[in-house]
């Protein structure tokens, strides 16, 4: 069928940049919580390890939350740092909107195979 | 994934932050206030506030390790009363003063509250913020195909 691979991955990385929107917002949210670690999402990493294996099926990855460990901790055991979270919420933004972008593109490249180039 | 949930983190910020805020308000409101109901000076409250976490999957409740799940936002979950001593001012002429002339104000210090407030004016910014966000993710995933 129709590079349905490619389409696979977009989807999933939709959900992954989703889920980071997610996390981040919580990461905000939680910005005075004491003792609040925050999180963040680990997908591309994965992705880019999943296309690189030599295996003959290769499995696009879940996303994966993950707290950040190495980072600095507040007096009050929080480690949010908000203009990071800022600038990540930012990002993911674009990031999706770039993604939605490709897949549309992807749509109409199909539908212009389908209307033999008049559509 | 559903835009609910997400759109429920940052609603759950709003929330506290604004609840924070009414604390905040009735202790600058009562600085003042030297006796209430029970003969004792107004104590200074603050809310304690906590991640809230998402209700429990299957593997959360049997326990298995690795899928570690974001979590649904903050919760104000106990006002607790500040123990610090009350402030002693001589005032022989106020009728709440003691035997010796010494009236017990609230444990409320201004610059603190004011910096409270601050602190959760902004927060209370930054979550209108995440529900900005999620909102345009929300409208060009709506858009996927046109």
């Amino acid at each position: 069928m129709f590079d349905l691979d490619l389409s696979n991955v977009m989807e999933k990385s939709l959900d992954a940049l989703w889920l980071r929107q997610k996390v981040i917002s919580n990461n905000i949210v939680n910005a005075d919580t004491p003792g609040y670690k925050s999180k963040s999402v680990e997908f591309e990493e994965l992705l880019t390890k999943a296309l690189n294996s030599n295996s003959d099926k290769k499995v696009i990855p879940q996303a994966k939350i993950v707290t950040n460990e190495d980072v600095a901790v507040r007096e009050d055991g929080n480690s949010v740092d908000i203009d990071r979270e800022s600038l990540e919420l930012y990002r993911v933004q674009i990031q999706y909107e770039y993604m939605v972008k490709k897949i549309t593109d992807e749509l109409s490249n199909i539908r212009l195979v389908l209307t033999e180039g008049r559509g | 994934m559903s835009f609910l949930s997400s759109l429920n983190i940052g609603g759950s910020g709003l929330t506290a932050q604004r609840f924070r805020m009414d604390i905040i308000s009735q202790n600058i409101a009562n600085s003042d206030t030297a006796e209430t109901e029970n003969g004792e000076p107004y104590i200074r409250k603050t809310a304690v506030m906590q991640e809230r976490k998402g209700t429990k999957s299957f593997s959360d409740v049997l326990g298995i390790k690795g899928k570690l799940r974001s979590g649904e936002g903050v919760e104000v979950t106990a006002v607790e009363e500040d123990e610090s001593a009350f402030k002693l001012v001589y005032e022989p002429e106020n009728p709440a003063a003691d035997e010796s002339g010494y009236v017990r104000y609230p444990n409320i210090d201004m610059v603190k509250e004011m910096m409270d407030m601050m602190s959760a004016t902004r927060a209370y910014q930054a979550d209108i913020t995440v529900i900005n966000a999620v909102k345009t993710m929300a409208a060009s995933a709506l858009k996927i195909g046109k």
